[in-house]
């Protein structure tokens, strides 16, 4: 190979990247220098990810990727062998702004070719990344260079165009957001994002599958399931924008409590103002990207797929119905030579966390119970897709530490008045027919 | 020959009869008994007495195997048949050992004369060539019989092999009855549940009726092995001579292989030394080649017969003198007997190297047999059982995540009750096949000691049916409206706050 002054300089800045990805910037850390920007926009949050850190050459911004075979934690007690890039899945954030140039060093340490498709991004297509397409896979060890100008801004993603099936269902997405070089119509104080994800990691497996097209094990925010990811923060009056963006092979309708919030935006940038809707759930289809915008009120609210099996972690969608089945004299019977057998569900499953949370119900390894998360009142019965947005007064600008559970003023928290079902003598339609 | 004549043939004859053991042969057949198949036969009546209530007392008892072979010595028909053609045996081998009976003959013979008295004739006579051969007749008889303790050692044999197959045959059976029994319950379970997700409202009639199916065939499975457990009970019984009705029960489970089996070729040469009816066959080639010589020696001779004759002449005057009957070997000189004699010879040589022949092959195969049958026990003790009883525990980690239902937890627990009836036949296929190696060997193993001392196989798949039901420490909550009857009433009293 002829060793131009180009490729000596891929290689160097291949060495620097790859130091570079030790400055990760963490959710419990001051904000980095990374993370802040260049002070004309307010730095994304990437739900438990982080922003890859750039450097300008002649005014290029330069960025390196590295694709490469990861372990990644879905939330304790669920590690797998994954993919993604920079040792994470989902890979870094690119976070730019309109109008910037810049260089994407992309580099392939899997043991098959791969490339980068910049999803939803205007570009020569010579730069598009589909293989075959518009460019030659990049081979194991291979460094590519990809080079733009942002000609727009909004919410994208970047996701390998080869071998897609597996490479995806194995975690190779990252987001890649873009800032207005004119700034915001309406202020932002905390810019949040997050990629949607599912996931065939079968219960006692530790690699995921990627022959599965719609039966699901794992939903993902950034890859991570309920209660393992990091809650949003925001203080009291604050405006906030949730970026999500939809890397799945579901469309998830994205529910927010407590507020209406305004969907401004998405893969074709901030809409026009008299485009705005107000919402409390988007539904964030496949491929695309939507952003939710909402002033902050006080308090400790979900956010959360209402697609009710994508808010909770790994179950038999073949098992039979156990409600109304009472199992009275039976269960002993099949005791006699089954001792860990234990009748469930009769009355329904909430008491199903109580069981597996206690420990006397092992599960199989690497695998999470269905339902998880333990609130101040009590068990929270959710996984996958569920997170909380939790809103506090006077938090300082930039605090995005965990401020614990809302303490709710007096009066305004629903309380028990009876514990007698006749309580009130309701109306009730045919109260015979029911139990 | 005069009548003192008689006297030294007297004595060869009486002393001919003094060499034969008063016992009968009985000791060399209890040592050959004990020695080739580790049984104390019962021979006298103090024996025998001794014998019957050695096995009353075994009987009491559920029998292990040796208490089994033991009955099988003092009660089976088998023994009292070996022992009666072994008297025969015998009755032939007295006979060959003494001299025929002199013959007497009394004739009459009518004068020709006219007027003249009948002539009375008197001869008494011995086969001569009885006592020319009583040595080699003798000697050829103690062959035979010797031949025939063999025969009667090899039965025993035979009868203690076929105990100790049914004898295992029978454990297994009861043992996998027993499991039948259980997976039927279990099927019977997985019906009841499913009658119940049917009331409940959540499956349709044809799961209902798929589960039913399966019950009833778990139920006709468990019939079956019930039967086949009777007719090995009935084929025990039968081999061990048990009168109609006389109660006794087996052990409750079939030993673990133990111990070293022992070397092919060890026990090939064992078996060529061992094999009673080996050393029959030899034993009888050897007496035919005496038979032969014997043969040979006399073979001028014909029917040559030595007498005295006395007649009594009319006018009262005796005559007597000694008589000779000479067969002339003028035509033939007995060639025929002979071409006998060796084609006799060569046949029983030929049956003797066959049987030594298919000796060596049979133990071989057996012991092929016994190796391949332990290897099959170890590896469904090993890898198959443990196998089976973790995806049993797989399951019901599934079950406990909602990854998998009650069904499917009962399935696995019955495709492991099939593992372990495999196993039980494997360990049944081993001892039985261990039986024919001990019968091929024709001796007594020593690694057989361990059918009586090793680990039984424990059914620790099986539940313990006696055991009382455990509702307590795993019940939780509202599990089971029979548990908390008055669940309905706790409603009414304050429960914790959060
Ligand atoms: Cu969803």
């Amino acid at each position: 190979m002829k060793m131009s002054r180009r490729n000596v300089f891929q290689w160097l800045a291949a060495l620097g990247a790859g130091a570079a990805v030790s400055r990760v910037a963490r959710a419990d850390e001051a904000p980095s220098a990374a993370a802040t920007g260049d002070g004309s926009y307010v730095p994304v949050r990437t739900l438990n990810g982080w922003t890859l850190p750039h450097r300008v050459v002649d005014g290029v911004k330069e960025f390196h990727l590295v694709a490469e075979e990861i372990e990644h934690e879905f939330a304790p007690g669920s590690v797998a062998t994954c993919w993604g890039y920079n040792g994470t899945t989902p890979g870094p954030t690119i976070e730019c702004v309109e109008g910037d140039r810049v260089r994407i060093y992309v580099t392939n340490r899997l043991r098959e070719h791969t490339n980068v498709h910049w999803h939803g991004i205007l570009l020569p297509a010579g730069m598009d990344g589909v293989g075959g397409v518009s460019q030659r896979n990049i081979a194991p060890g291979e460094t590519y260079v990809y080079e733009f100008t942002l000609r727009q801004h909004g919410t994208h993603m970047y996701h390998p165009h080869a071998d897609e099936m597996v490479q995806m269902a194995n975690g190779m997405m990252g987001l890649f957001v873009i800032h207005p070089k004119d700034g915001e119509p309406e202020r932002i104080d905390r810019d949040y994002a997050l990629l949607l994800h599912n996931w065939a990691l079968h219960p006692g497996t530790s690699r995921p599958d990627p022959s599965v097209m719609s039966e699901f094990d794992l939903w993902t925010f950034n890859s991570k399931v309920f209660p393992a990811i990091d809650s949003m923060v925001a203080a009291t009056g604050e405006r906030v924008r949730v970026r999500v963006g939809n890397l799945s092979m579901w469309n998830h309708p994205i529910h927010m409590h407590g507020v209406q919030f305004q969907v401004t935006g998405g893969d074709g940038g901030r809409w026009q103002r008299s485009a705005w809707r107000t919402e409390v759930t988007e539904i964030v289809g496949v491929g695309q990207t939507r952003d939710l915008e909402f002033v902050a009120v006080p308090g400790d609210w979900a956010f959360h797929c209402h697609m009710s099996h994508h808010t909770m972690n790994a179950m038999g969608h073949g098992v039979p119905n156990n409600v109304g089945v009472d199992q009275t004299g039976v269960e002993a019977e099949i005791r006699r030579m089954l001792p860990g057998y234990m009748a469930m569900g009769e009355a329904g499953m909430a008491e199903h966390q109580d069981h597996t949370d206690s420990g006397h119900m092992k599960g199989p390894e690497n695998t999470l119970p269905m339902m998880m998360g333990k609130g101040p009142f009590g068990n929270i019965e959710m996984g996958g897709m569920f997170t909380l947005i939790k809103v506090r007064d006077g938090l300082a600008k930039g605090d995005y530490r965990d401020p614990g559970w809302y303490a709710h003023p007096p009066g305004t928290i629903a309380s028990r008045v009876s514990t007698n079902p006749d309580f009130g003598n309701p109306v009730r339609r045919n109260p015979a027919r029911s139990r | 020959m005069s009548f003192r004549m008689l006297g030294p043939l007297a004595a060869v004859l009486l002393a001919s009869c003094a060499s034969l053991p008063p016992e009968r042969g009985n000791d060399r057949l209890r040592q050959l008994a004990a020695e080739r198949s580790g049984v104390e036969l019962a021979l006298d009546a103090q024996q025998r007495d001794a014998a019957e209530a050695d096995a009353r007392a075994r009987l009491a008892k559920p029998l292990r195997v040796d208490d089994a072979v033991a009955v099988a010595l003092a009660r089976s028909p088998d023994v009292a048949r070996a022992l009666a053609r072994l008297g025969l045996a015998w009755a032939d081998l007295v006979e060959a050992s003494r001299i025929s009976n002199p013959t007497l003959s009394l004739s009459a013979l009518d004068s020709d004369r006219s007027g003249e008295d009948t002539q009375v004739g008197v001869s008494f006579s011995l086969g001569l060539s009885d006592l020319l051969v009583l040595g080699s007749r003798a000697r050829i008889a103690r062959g035979e019989f010797d031949g025939a303790q063999e025969e009667a050692v090899r039965e025993l044999q035979s009868l203690v092999a076929e105990t100790r197959k049914e004898y295992f045959a029978l454990v297994g059976a009861e043992q996998v009855a027993r499991m039948r029994d259980v997976v039927a319950t279990a099927a019977n379970a997985a019906t009841a549940l499913a009658e119940r997700y049917r009331i409940a409202g959540n499956i349709p009639a044809i799961e209902l009726n798929l589960h039913q199916a399966e019950g009833a065939s778990a139920a006709i499975e468990a019939e079956r092995a019930r039967a086949d457990a009777l007719s090995a009970r009935a084929s025990f019984a039968m081999r061990l001579g048990l009168a109609d009705g006389e109660a006794f029960a087996v052990a409750e489970s079939l030993p673990l292989p133990a111990g070293e089996l022992e070397d092919a070729d060890a026990l090939v040469a064992l078996a060529l030394d061992s094999r009673p009816d080996l050393a029959a066959a030899r034993r009888r080639a050897e007496v035919l080649a005496d038979s032969l010589g014997v043969t040979r020696r006399f073979r001028w001779l014909g029917d040559f017969e030595v007498g005295v004759e006395t007649e009594r002449e009319t006018d009262g005057a005796r005559l007597t003198g000694p008589a000779v009957s000479l067969q002339l070997p003028l035509f033939h000189q007995n060639q025929a007997a002979v071409a006998r004699a060796e084609a006799r010879v060569d046949l029983a040589e030929a049956d003797a190297l066959a049987l030594e022949r298919s000796i060596a092959q049979r133990v071989r195969a057996a012991h092929a047999a016994v190796a391949a049958d332990r290897r099959i026990v170890e590896r469904h003790r090993t890898e198959l059982m443990p196998y089976r009883e973790a995806v049993v525990a797989r399951t019901q980690e599934q079950v406990n995540f909602m990854l998998a239902g009650p069904f499917d937890l009962i399935r696995a627990k019955r495709d492991e009750f099939d593992a372990y009836q495999g196993y039980l036949e494997a360990v049944r296929d081993y001892w039985t096949q261990r039986a024919e190696l001990g019968l091929a060997v024709g001796r007594v193993l020593a690694s057989d000691a361990h059918a009586e001392s090793s680990d039984e196989v424990r059914a620790t798949v099986l539940p313990d049916a006696a055991a009382p039901m455990d509702h307590g420490s795993m019940r939780h909550m509202q599990h089971g409206a029979q548990a908390e009857p008055d669940s309905h009433e706790h409603h009414e009293h304050e429960e914790p706050q959060p």
